[in-house]
């Protein structure tokens, strides 16, 4: 049992979401849903690695429908969709580094995970805080966000 | 090199931006910015081919179930994968790491060494080196000798250089045989001064002459089982055999030679000391075969009758499996070698018809080679030194 988790664990939110949402969404993500459970399935059998790349495309597919219809440049909602993405990245540093090579360094944890809160910011940043300060300014924030990025990953 | 997941993650983004402009929706863009990040990372993390080392003691004579120490020397950065014939290393290394694995030699054989598949992957898994190592390293794991200080098989037919064995002659020996009157030229310290006082002539001892013999291993390990288990036990069981009965035979002094009728037929001519036993061993290591043997032991009884002096003390390690072999052996006793016959008995308990014939079949055989021949029936359950106690 444990086993199977780990590998629907990516979709077992999605499945959650859906008595929340109405419409075509439900339909869309169901159809979504399922195809990422043929991938994984024929996954586990083949083991070929594209065809796990497959299955994570589709679970990152499904969290397109059920925002659909909604406001994303609301921060509830950005926020929201990506909680939802933490699950398949997650998915993604298990199953790549601790299947193949048996540990996880923290340093993996930090670049994939830290991308989620980042885009956040980055989105942010450039969209929704009125640019009073001018696009300069914003240009130069961006420019030092990534200057402090570069020295934290080349320590 | 990129890896598959770079790869990915770059058509993500291409699918999730053309979904954006296809349906005019931010969302699959805001989906594709994590990527984004994720390959931005990968730009600057730390990467560079790793240097690997291997350290293995080869001047060791490696027997079945040693231990074989192996030392990796690794040095990179990121998530490393090691992969060769004896063991797998994985986990991550930061600068230089010093790996040792201890791996059990289980059996015996050649073990080459000729690959190692190397894999290092940064830590945002975006760059990759693969590389296949070739080397042409190899381990001798010779086969277990079980220790026996002495026999009662010996070749009856000596030769007439110094040895072991007693013969039939009088001369140079340490058994006593008898007394006889003093000869010119024969030495003082053989004199039997109790006895020549007793006769009033000078009286000597005279010693058994002891010499050496020839002696031929000829091991049939051909292979007629398709399943590799039953094979092994064969193999395992009859090298194992002859291994010890030539490191006996070549310690007490004896001219040493093997024919080995395997995939195919191959030999060793009879020589004395540690290097004919040391040649011996190292064709006893390659014996496994992996097709199905189809060599007549005819072709054995012609190495051995043609090479091999006559006289020779023939030890024949067989299963009694194939036909031929009685006919075979059956010659050879008439061209006067003394033949000894060691069969381990493996085809088992089973009660199966196929079963039944084979031990039938084996059974006649046997009978049939004890009215010419010793025969040592030997059930590998018990060691064949034990077996060979009762064999005189």
């Amino acid at each position: 049992m444990k086993e199977e988790l780990k590998y629907y664990s990516p979709l077992i939110v999605y499945f959650l979401l859906l008595p929340l949402l109405s419409g075509n969404a439900v339909f869309i993500t169901l159809i979504i849903e399922m195809l990422a459970i043929g991938f994984i399935f024929f996954y586990r059998f083949l083991e070929d690695e594209s065809l796990f790349y497959v299955y994570i495309f589709f679970s990152f597919l499904a969290a397109v429908p059920p925002f659909y219809t909604k406001n994303i440049y609301d921060f509830m909602n950005l926020a929201l969709l990506y909680t939802l993405l933490f699950f398949p990245i997650a998915h993604i540093i298990i199953h790549k580094f601790k299947r193949k090579y048996g540990k996880i360094d923290p340093a993996s944890i930090l670049y994939y995970l830290s991308s989620l809160p980042l885009s956040f910011f980055l989105i942010t940043l450039l969209l929704f805080i009125p640019i009073n300060m001018g696009v300069y300014i914003t240009v130069i924030i961006v420019f030092i966000v990534s200057a402090i990025l570069y020295y934290m990953i080349r320590s | 090199m990129r890896t598959s997941t770079y790869r990915a993650f770059i058509t993500y983004v291409a699918i999730f931006l053309a979904l954006g402009l296809i349906f005019k929706s931010p969302i699959p863009v805001f989906i594709a910015i994590p990527f984004l990040w994720i390959i931005f990372f990968g730009e600057f993390s730390k990467f560079k081919p790793p240097k690997v080392y291997r350290k293995i003691e080869k001047e060791k004579r490696f027997v079945e179930g040693d231990i074989l120490s192996v030392n990796y020397s690794l040095e990179g950065f990121g998530y490393c994968w090691v992969e060769d014939e004896l063991s797998t290393i994985k986990g991550i290394i930061r600068g230089k790491v010093k790996e040792n694995e201890k791996k059990e030699l289980k059996r015996f054989g050649f073990l080459k060494l000729r690959e190692m598949k190397i894999t290092l992957e940064d830590f945002s898994g975006m760059w990759e080196f693969k590389e296949k190592k070739k080397t042409r390293e190899g381990i001798k794991v010779y086969p277990r000798v079980e220790y026996v200080r002495k026999f009662r098989i010996k070749p009856r037919r000596t030769r007439s250089l110094l040895g072991d064995y007693p013969s039939r002659r009088k001369g140079i020996g340490t058994e006593f045989t008898d007394i006889r009157e003093y000869e010119v030229g024969d030495p003082m310290r053989r004199i039997n001064w109790k006895a020549s006082a007793r006769k009033d002539i000078l009286m000597v001892n005279e010693y058994e002459s002891e010499r050496t013999g020839d002696a031929v291993i000829l091991l049939d390990v051909r292979r007629f089982y398709k399943g590799e288990e039953e094979y092994e036990i064969l193999l395992e069981h009859s090298v194992r055999a002859a291994a010890t009965l030539v490191t006996y035979l070549s310690r007490t002094k004896n001219r040493v030679g093997l024919v080995l009728l395997g995939e195919t037929v191959d030999w060793v001519y009879p020589a004395y000391g540690k290097r004919a036993l040391l040649l011996i061993l190292e064709k006893l290591l390659r014996t496994r075969s992996k097709k199905m043997s189809r060599v007549p032991f005819e072709y054995a009884k012609f190495i051995v009758s043609r090479f091999f002096p006559p006289n020779s003390f023939v030890i024949v390690i067989s299963p009694l499996l194939s036909w031929d072999v009685d006919e075979a052996i059956v010659e050879l006793l008439a061209k006067k070698y003394d033949v000894l016959i060691i069969s381990p008995s493996i085809i088992g308990s089973s009660e199966d018809l196929a079963t039944k014939i084979l031990r039938t079949e084996r059974e006649v055989r046997l009978r049939r080679l004890r009215i010419y021949a010793r025969v040592v029936d030997w059930d590998i359950k018990y060691p064949l030194t034990k077996t060979l106690m009762v064999v005189k």
